[in-house]
């Protein structure tokens, strides 16, 4: 699996692999058997963190 | 198999192994909770005291104070209660026919007693890679052992190769690999 973007706190990158995965389990996006790819994520990091615009 | 040799100080340092020993050590006496895949269906072992999640898209779930996570790495479970060994890119080398290794058996918490706590954490060097697993034992006789495997290699936006396998602590996040590195930070 790729590396994911680097969270501002280690316990939020932890809790970010948890909401990917609850989005794949749930069908939200990608397919069953394939990761995100990098946008895919990027999206659900804005989604996560409410950040609009991520540096 | 022959993938876990003891005597390599040649490849990796003592005064590493010591050094990661000590963190390591973190985890002994921590009750083990459960056991649960994450993204990219990495494998999170939690022990410690429960806490809840505190973000509100995860109010559903809990986490343990003390997160084992075993990134891309293989792993093993000998149960200390039931005859049975399973994980996860392991093929043990033994006379008699495992169970499937799978997952599901695993996150279903029938073969580690409720409360069984960690007595040992012992990191151990991984040839041919130079790498670093870990051995976890709990007082019920139960044994996890981690194996670092090949780095993929296909990480195609150029982010760095993630660690080999972490350990989240309520005020320290250990990261260990890829090879023979370590790296402990704040959390």
């Amino acid at each position: 699996m790729p590396s994911l973007p680097a969270l501002a706190s280690r316990r939020l990158e932890f809790d970010f692999r948890d909401y990917l995965h609850e989005c794949k389990e749930s069908g939200d996006g990608g397919s069953a058997s394939k990761d995100f790819t990098h946008d895919e994520i990027l999206e659900r990091l804005k989604e996560f963190t409410g950040v609009e615009e991520l540096s | 198999m022959n993938a876990v040799e003891s005597n390599v100080e040649h490849v990796v340092e003592p005064e590493f192994f010591a050094k990661l020993q000590e963190q390591a050590n973190m985890l002994v006496g921590q009750p083990y909770l459960f056991s649960r895949v994450t993204y990219g269906d990495e494998l999170t072992i939690h022990f410690g005291t429960e806490r809840a999640h505190t973000h509100s898209k995860l109010a559903a779930k809990v986490r343990g104070s003390h997160v084992l996570s075993l990134r891309g790495s293989a792993w093993m479970l000998r149960s200390g209660v039931n005859p049975v060994i399973i994980g996860c890119g392991i093929t043990p080398s033994m006379s008699f026919n495992p169970k499937p290794f799978n997952v599901t058996a695993l996150e279903s918490g029938a073969h580690i007693r409720p409360g069984a706590r960690v007595s040992k954490a012992i990191p151990i060097p991984v040839l041919p890679m130079k790498s670093v697993g870990l051995i976890v034992d709990l007082d019920d006789g139960s044994a996890f052992t981690i194996l670092p495997t090949p780095a993929s290699g296909n990480d195609e936006d150029g982010l760095e190769e993630p660690c080999d396998w972490e350990l989240l602590a309520p005020h320290e996040w250990l990261r260990v690999g890829p090879g023979a590195t370590m790296k402990t930070d704040p959390v």
